[in-house]
């Protein structure tokens, strides 16, 4: 029996099917930067990294997602280099987690090697989530609600969001001078806003333990949906909710991959058919 | 690369970067660096509006200089400047290139003013802080201000 047809380990299926994912990501994040910056070029690579992660579905070694996450790699380093410091954090999650992959793919997979990356992405998570969190209540504008106050005044996302729940005090706050302190008097509203950095830091606590893991993925899922609905990150949004899903069971992990191809292909298409429709 | 030194390398990459978030922080609260960039994890925290003008003298009286006046590497320094100015903070110096911009340009005198506005955490009202930086040409260093022969 050759070697690309010989059957793929569990350990090796859950993480080759993460690492497609983690490509298909690439490649729609490129495609669609290169649509709206007419960039051929990004486009191009888009391709090449979509025939490898599509190749890899069949010639099933890792010889051939070495060979794209290489490329991802470097052109996730190159693009670091050259917009420094002006990267996003979103940016340095992909950059920390493809370098990972790498590392992982550089030697036999089996199920300790799964868990040790298994981990490292629980890790990440974490300090995105929880860091987040923290830094909320650091900055100062969340106990008085003036930074969603303000978004809601300067951002219709945000006003059409809180509009929803209190359409006079979206239009308060939408009306007001910029002299004014930003803050909602809405009690509702207020223990919402305050509310969101402690529900960040809880998702990240919970994806610590292992008996509370599963439950943290999902609070943090939920978190994210929420927050993206707004914030309208979608690609961060998809690919980090991506993340989370793999720290549930790999059996439901697994039956996730079709929903996540489904998702990239949507974002692909309102790109090109929905135009009026923004997001990052 | 066995499992024991795949765990090590991945373990420093994710303490390395939790140890960064505090010393992102320090960054935003001393130097007014962008607390949306950096790998700080501190977006939706404040705004962080930047704008930055360059305004030219010649003999205390406003000349008007464009852009094209200026030298595409310096017009790139500008550029440069502003981004990593916006996103750095007050790490970043302007006096290397004032300098050059006086040096490529007639006018004696320069004033850079930088705006940014943000929240102001205890009255929770969005204010916009302004600095400027005047730049003589009769102060510029000599390595810089000397005309090449």
């Amino acid at each position: 029996m050759s070697e690309h047809s010989s059957p793929l380990t569990h350990a090796e299926l859950v993480l080759f099917r993460f690492i497609q994912i983690m490509i298909l990501h690439v490649a729609v994040r490129e495609f669609i930067r290169g649509l709206d910056n007419r960039a051929v070029y990004m486009m191009v690579f888009s391709g090449v990294i979509t025939v490898g992660m599509i190749l890899s579905f069949w010639v099933k070694t890792k010889q051939v997602l070495i060979a794209t996450m290489s490329i991802v790699s470097a052109m996730l380093l190159f693009k670091l280099i050259t917009t420094f410091p002006g990267n996003s954090n979103h940016f340095y999650v992909e950059l920390f987690t493809s370098l990972a992959i790498l590392m992982v793919l550089s030697g036999p997979i089996d199920e300790k090697r799964k868990s040790i990356f298994r981990d490292y992405i629980m890790w990440l998570i974490v300090i995105v989530l929880a860091g987040s969190g923290i830094q909320k209540y650091l900055a100062g504008t969340y106990h008085n609600t003036a930074f969603m106050a303000y978004k809601v005044f300067s951002d219709p996302d945000f006003h059409d969001f809180y509009y929803m729940f209190d359409p006079a005090e979206a239009r308060r706050i939408a009306l007001q001078s910029t002299d004014e302190p930003f803050a909602f008097q809405n009690p509702f509203l207020r223990i919402m806003t305050i509310s969101i950095p402690a529900v960040e830091i809880l998702a990240g606590l919970l994806l610590l333990f292992n008996r509370t893991r599963v439950l943290g993925a999902l609070v943090g899922i939920a978190t994210l949906i929420g927050i993206e609905y707004v914030a309208k990150e979608l690609m961060f949004g998809a690919i980090f909710c991506f993340m989370m899903c793999f720290q549930l069971p790999d059996r439901i992990f697994l039956r996730l991959i079709p929903l996540f191809i489904v998702i990239y292909i949507l974002l692909t298409g309102l790109t090109l058919f929905v135009p009026s429709f923004i997001f990052n | 690369m066995n499992n024991r030194t795949l765990h090590i390398v991945l373990a420093s990459i994710a303490i390395i970067w939790a140890l960064w978030l505090p010393v992102h922080r320090f960054l935003v609260v001393k130097y007014d660096a962008n607390p949306w960039k950096g790998a700080g994890m501190a977006m939706y925290t404040n705004p962080h509006s930047f704008d930055m003008n360059l305004d030219f003298y010649l003999d205390g009286i406003q000349i008007d200089i464009q852009s094209g006046d200026f030298t595409n590497s310096a017009k790139r320094d500008v550029n440069k400047f502003r981004v990593f100015r916006k996103h750095m903070g007050s790490m970043i110096k302007p006096d290397k290139l004032a300098y050059r911009l006086l040096e490529e340009s007639r006018a004696d005198m320069m004033i850079l003013s930088i705006q940014l506005g943000r929240l102001n955490t205890g009255t929770g009202k969005f204010e916009i802080e302004r600095e400027t930086f005047t730049f003589h040409e009769s102060n510029a260093p000599k390595s810089v201000a000397a005309p090449e022969q």
